[in-house]
């Protein structure tokens, strides 16, 4: 057995799990208390992505940054999140509150036109071309060069950064949801938004908010894959959220614990199955799906995911 | 009370778009016939013509270097002569599916005398029987799969050599030049990608290199762990990707995973998004602006579409087939009407005495460019510089 091997596949699985994972949180989140899939979810993420290189470069970064790199970092994340937070509410408030009585198949043929809608707006406003991060060249490629590197394994900084700070909004998130009085209004609501209503809930108000940080960790998302895997353009949103739909899926939709473990898997599942299986690298995209298939098979709720209550 | 949508209804509305797809697929093939059959356009107004190119997508940002320069020859034809070329664009989106909608669509305007584009071999071949039955002759700048000019594409011309000549330059580099042991070979999946790197892997075998041959999908954005399947005491990694930044990631994930292997690239290669430090590459073209008689010509090119304009080695051989095929329609309209089949012989003898691309055009009797080679260049301080003509 090649622990070397083993371990770097884990470490390179966890950090691009850690990116699916923020995304499917967004997925989960709307879907809870909506029960709709919100298709450009995959493309706010893409816009965060742009925030944080147009915060990155306006600063100077990659070679002549005017700030240290913690605010430079701290700046890009919450410009971002900040951004695609208030895109979410955009998102939700012209987009789907207006169709909230429609049938189902009306929001969902909206979410798929806003894909649609933000990624050329991308095109038209950010150009064709891929931006590069280059975060390679930032404070003379320490974040790349630091970190363990120990025989065959390579884990650099970066890397850290990227995965500490998923978990870190991941336990955050959980906690605000636990304890906060908008994270039981929004858990009152996934569970019956009349019920909730009746007791003086805003629903509206707590759908916006939900929006609000779903999509704003889809910001923190994209400026998390931008540092680490660099290239930002138009079309990224597109194969991310299908990855981070996969992964709420995987985790249960739904479920915010489920969308987090199910982003781990997911990326894990990418990882193993390109080192080694025959022709992973080939079929890499096959396996995540093939892991969808399976689990919708075995087990349609997911891991996490709770039975519907129906009433008599 | 809500209801999840039906399967049923979901089968019914695919099966809707499929007849639709199918009545206009039909009812373009029947136009496309009656255009092949000879009828002229009138040439009193000027001509016109198609693009088709992944004008948005995946890869636009390739589209729009690929789609300015034909559209900046028109306009500096358009500029200097009374008879006018009018352009009708398609967006293909560098999808084979989106090219076959656009071929029917250019094949039953019969308007339209010739098409540049479309952008890549796997559209090509989408579109290429859609074309062969309404006789229209179509130049791509850039698609190199070899079996493209076997004659069995309709009137198909291409400014690119193919990929056959690409993969001898290449691994006869990579032996005499770099004497490379052994190689590990990525694909991206792609029409162009996929042949080439089996070819260069065939021909390195057979020259004694140990080689490994894998793909990653066209849609990855991590080779982490791709990389670290690579084979140790591999000295080269050639990776002949479409996107030039998917390649730059390849080269800084190995950086960081500490595999200092030298890089080899394809024709994407020449993009300011890839500067790997060291990396070599074979591209179809050379760097025009290393042409002295260029110059005014990439002059009013960043003039038209501003200094940030994209000039790597799509845009010439796209400004090159723009202007054959101009000139074919202009010399096809002589008696002020025109039909595809003229536009087609006059393909046939066109002839540039030098071009863009710093070398006479002109085309077998399938479609390639007689003499046409590939260059290889080495990325030094960040820049390319030609280490083999």
């Amino acid at each position: 057995m090649d622990w070397a091997k083993l371990v770097q596949l884990t470490v390179d699985g966890t950090t691009l799990g850690a990116v699916y994972a923020l995304i499917a949180l967004g997925y989960s989140m709307v879907y809870g208390i909506l029960k709709l899939l919100n298709f450009a979810h995959g493309d706010v993420y893409m816009i965060g992505a742009f925030i944080g290189y147009f915060i990155y470069t306006a600063l100077g970064a990659p070679l002549t940054p005017s700030v240290s790199v913690v605010a430079l970092f701290l700046l890009m994340l919450g410009a971002a999140a900040l951004g695609c937070g208030l895109l979410g509410v955009g998102i939700e408030r012209f987009g789907y509150r207006p169709l909230r009585n429609a049938p189902r198949i009306a929001p969902l043929i909206t979410a798929l036109g806003l894909s649609f809608l933000i990624q050329n707006s991308a095109l038209l406003a950010f150009g064709a071309g891929f931006r590069n991060y280059d975060t390679f060249a930032l404070d003379n490629g320490r974040l790349f060069s630091l970190g363990i590197h120990f025989h065959a394994l390579n884990v650099s900084l970066m890397r850290g950064i990227v995965i500490l700070a998923a978990a870190v909004l991941m336990v955050a998130l959980t906690g605000f949801i636990r304890w906060t009085p908008l994270g039981k209004a929004s858990r009152a609501v996934a569970a019956d938004r009349e019920a909730a209503e009746m007791m003086g809930i805003d629903a509206d108000r707590v759908i916006a908010w939900i929006f609000f940080i779903g999509s704003a960790l889809a910001g923190i998302a994209g400026v998390l894959f931008g540092v680490l895997f660099q290239n930002v353009f138009h079309y990224m949103g597109f194969v991310a959220g299908l990855k981070g739909f996969t992964a709420a899926v995987v985790g249960g939709i739904g479920s915010v614990p489920g969308a987090m473990l199910g982003g781990l898997f997911v990326g894990l599942a990418e990882s193993y199955a390109v080192g080694y299986l025959p022709q992973g690298s080939t079929f890499e995209d096959l396996w995540v799906f093939f892991i969808l298939i399976a689990m919708m098979l075995l087990r349609p709720r997911g891991l996490f995911g709770q039975a519907d209550v129906r009433r008599a | 009370m809500k209801r999840p949508i039906s399967l049923s209804v979901t089968l019914a509305l695919s099966i809707a778009a499929a007849t639709a797809v199918g009545i206009d697929v039909a009812s373009g093939a029947t136009a496309a016939r009656s255009a092949a059959a000879g009828a002229a356009a009138s040439c009193k107004n000027g001509a016109t013509i198609g693009y088709m190119g992944p004008t948005t997508g995946a890869v636009a940002s390739i589209g729009a270097e690929l789609r300015e320069w034909p559209l900046f020859y028109v306009s500096q034809w358009n500029a200097k002569s009374k008879f006018k070329i009018n352009v009708v664009e398609g967006d293909d989106q560098f999808d084979p599916a989106q090219a076959s909608t656009i071929a029917t669509q250019f094949s039953s305007n019969q308007k339209i005398l010739g098409v540049l584009g479309p952008g890549s071999s796997a559209e090509v071949v989408a579109a290429a029987p859609l074309f062969k039955r309404a006789g229209m002759s179509y130049i791509a700048a850039t698609a190199t799969r070899a079996s493209l000019t076997n004659g069995s594409y309709g009137h198909f011309f291409r400014i690119a050599p193919p990929d056959n000549i690409q993969a001898v330059t290449t691994a006869n580099y990579i032996v005499t030049f770099l004497k490379a042991k052994k190689v590990a070979v990525f694909d991206d999946q792609s029409a162009y990608s996929a042949p080439l790197a089996t070819s260069v892997t065939s021909l390195l075998q057979a020259k004694g290199v140990s080689v490994t041959h894998s793909s990653v999908s066209q849609n990855a954005t991590d080779y982490s762990a791709t990389i670290t399947n690579i084979p140790s005491g591999t000295d080269l990694v050639y990776t002949p990707f479409t996107n030039p930044a998917k390649m730059q990631l390849f080269g800084q994930q190995m950086a960081e995973q500490g595999k200092n292997i030298r890089m080899f690239a394809g024709d994407s290669g020449y993009s300011t998004d890839f500067h790997i430090e060291g990396a070599y590459f074979s591209t179809f073209a050379p760097d025009i602006r290393d042409i002295r008689a260029d110059k005014p010509v990439i002059k009013a090119y960043f003039k038209k579409y501003g200094a940030k304009a994209p000039l790597t080695t799509y845009g010439p051989p796209s400004y090159v087939a723009a202007q054959v095929l101009v000139q074919s329609v202009a010399a096809a309209c002589a008696d002020g009407t025109a039909t595809r089949a003229e536009v087609y012989r006059d393909l046939l003898k066109a002839h540039l005495a030098t071009s863009l691309l710093g070398h006479p055009i002109r085309f077998t009797k399938h479609g390639d460019v007689v003499g046409a080679q590939f260059v290889i260049f080495q990325i030094r301080n960040g820049k390319p510089v030609l280490v083999k003509k």
